[in-house]
């Protein structure tokens, strides 16, 4: 990073803290804090939605999975649509009726403490555990790119947040997020841009698409259905509906943002957006990673991205042989990568099949010769986080780089921010103050909630510190979500759709549910997105048998629906 | 429960700004997707050779 850079970014981060504290002032009672006094338009809503789920780690993954794996991630966003219609016509009205602050608040009124009380120590676990790595994840790869420690990082971050959050609560975390959204979405379109510019002069726009085509790198739908395999159409539909219908419908970190909306209309339109609008960005994202894959056709990439760990193993006595075999397999790809695009302005045939297969193997050798330098770090590597980050640092032009940079910070932060003001108000409102001290003044809710916000702040930095020490554990909070999404989705399924089942029923259903899952987790091979359609069902199967024969007065609870549910 | 966070009940049933209805406006988002879908099938068809 160059000083106009560093100029860039910190500028960018000085702007989002003074305007979310710009407007997140007057938040001085407990409605405010919480849910913006019930004042937010649809558009900030749907924008702070997009923005919160655009975390740095996707960003940077998602366009270096696309170089490795190709577009077909984007499927898992195939049943998010779905999802979003279910809960307009459900969730929003209901949460909107039942007046609540939180989710899990409206869980209390269906059914009873107890279950309100499991959901939420539920939620606060993993969607703890999830705050530190939203801090953790992007700091280990922007600290390498910034020749910072992760700890400064990490801290910077934090503080950030913190800056603002704490004062303004959910508004200045919006409004923040609304400008982090365009900010990201500014970003996204430049990459795209130079990524194309970049590419040498005889290959067209046309060529490149040809090229990473024949590579495997549009691979937007996959038809073929394996249990084993994370992403192709059917798990995307079925598996995606249910991951988004928890994440939207039972997660505080999302519904939050929508209570905080003017009315019910403002609400829906809010997700609506995300329905419409989150497909193509990642699209978008994805179709960016395969541009940056056929830059490198032309451009030998380094054998590893990671800087750091490529000085480490530029020491090892087997570099020299994997970086000849590594270049070795970059000039025959680019040879066959000429030959191919040749073959199909000539129009033949027969020659482009030809260069298509050496282009192929090409291929393989490189991806086998990337492999080999990975080895060498000698610990578990995964260089895909770094693809990305290397392309923007070492060839787009001075400024943009800066302009990058601050784009993933700020996904870190719009991500962070979000799940810190949510935990802050299940800690208040569904713990403390149910359990802890339930008749004080609003100013005394509102103290609480700043403490509470503090607190998850700086546990979420602490966690990020530690985070390199957990090894293994990084890995299981990655699923983390999956893991306790089902039991949630199936209790909110009970609540909205099973007038009959009481509290009983609810609350051993939920514990069933989540036995399943971990069960699934340690003694099956089946992907992370079916977790929550087991999870989901197991909790409604358990929860109606159970309910029948230990709830003497099911539903005595039950909201009056009335007509909310019809979605008309 | 008290300190409910709004006293004013929200209108559940209010129209959608356009489209009339609710559920022509779900309808209309249905029909996006499996455009978006169809979209990508044939995007991947003819460059995933």
């Amino acid at each position: 990073m160059r000083p106009l850079d560093w100029a860039v970014m910190f500028t960018w981060l000085a702007f989002i803290v003074s305007y979310g504290l710009y407007r997140g002032r007057g938040s001085s009672t407990m409605n405010k804090y919480l849910l913006a006094g019930k004042t937010m338009p649809w558009y900030a809503m749907g924008l702070s939605i997009m923005a919160t789920q655009a975390s740095a780690i996707t960003f940077i993954s998602t366009t270096g999975q696309s170089y490795t794996d190709g577009m077909r991630f984007v499927q898992f966003y195939f049943g998010l649509p779905i999802a979003m219609v279910i809960l307009c016509a459900t969730a929003v009205p209901i949460f909107h009726r039942a007046n609540v602050y939180t989710a899990y608040e409206y869980l209390e009124q269906r059914f009873d403490s107890k279950t309100r009380s499991l959901v939420s120590v539920i939620f606060l676990i993993q969607r703890g555990l999830a705050a530190g790595l939203s801090l953790y994840a992007p700091a280990v790869v922007l600290s390498v790119v910034l020749g910072w420690s992760d700890r400064t990082t990490t801290i910077l971050m934090g503080v950030l947040i913190m800056a603002y959050i704490s004062f303004g609560g959910i508004k200045a975390v919006t409004w923040a997020d609304v400008q982090q959204m365009f900010l990201i979405l500014c970003g996204l379109v430049l990459a795209m841009v130079l990524a194309v510019h970049l590419l040498p002069g005889n290959v067209s726009f046309r060529d490149a698409v040809s090229l990473a085509g024949a590579a495997g790198r549009l691979n937007a739908v996959t038809l073929h259905f394996d249990w084993n395999d994370r992403y192709n159409i059917w798990s995307g539909l079925i598996g995606g509906m249910f991951l988004a219908l928890a994440y939207f419908g039972c997660d505080q970190s999302q519904v939050q943002r929508y209570l905080t909306g003017k009315s019910v209309t403002h609400s829906r339109l809010s997700l609506l957006l995300n329905a419409m609008a989150k497909i193509p960005m990642q699209f978008f994202i994805l179709f960016i990673g395969a541009m940056v894959f056929v830059f490198f056709i032309f451009e030998q990439p380094p054998v590893l991205f990671q800087p750091v760990e490529l000085r480490n193993v530029q020491q090892s006595a087997q570099f020299p042989e994997v970086e000849r075999r590594y270049q070795h397999a970059f000039e025959d790809r680019r040879t066959a990568a000429d030959q191919y695009l040749a073959a199909e302005h000539a129009g033949d045939s027969a020659a482009r099949q030809a260069s298509m297969q050496r282009y192929r193997s090409a291929q393989q050798e490189l991806n086998d010769a990337h492999t080999a330098g990975e080895r060498l770090v000698g610990k578990e590597f995964d260089d895909t986080n770094y693809i990305f980050l290397s392309f923007v640092t070492r060839y787009l032009p001075v400024g943009v780089v800066g302009l990058l940079v601050a784009v993933i910070f700020s996904a870190a932060m719009s991500s962070t921010s979000g799940e810190i003001n949510s935990l802050a108000a299940v800690t208040v409102i569904d713990i403390y103050r149910r359990h802890v001290k339930p008749d004080a003044s609003d100013r005394h809710y509102l103290v609480a909630s700043r403490m509470a916000t503090v607190f998850w702040g700086c546990f979420a930095m602490g966690f990020a510190q530690y985070g390199k020490n957990f090894g293994a554990l990084i890995q299981a909070v990655n699923v983390i979500g999956s893991l306790f999404y089902g039991g949630l989705l199936g209790v909110f399924v009970l609540a909205f759709f099973f007038r009959g089942v009481g509290a009983n029923g609810a609350f051993f259903g939920v514990i069933a549910g989540e036995a399943a899952i971990f069960a699934a987790n340690l003694f099956t091979n089946i992907s992370f997105l079916w977790y929550n359609v087991i999870g989901c069902l197991v909790v409604v199967l358990v929860g109606v048998a159970v309910s029948r024969m230990f709830d003497r007065t099911p539903g005595g609870h039950v909201l009056d629906l009335g007509n909310a549910a019809d979605g008309s | 429960m008290s300190g409910a966070p709004h006293k004013t009940p929200h209108p559940i049933d209010e129209p959608p700004p356009i489209l009339g209805t609710w559920r022509r406006f779900y309808l209309v988002v249905l029909v996006y997707l499996a455009f978006l879908i169809l979209l990508f099938y044939f995007f991947t068809r003819a460059f995933d050779s």
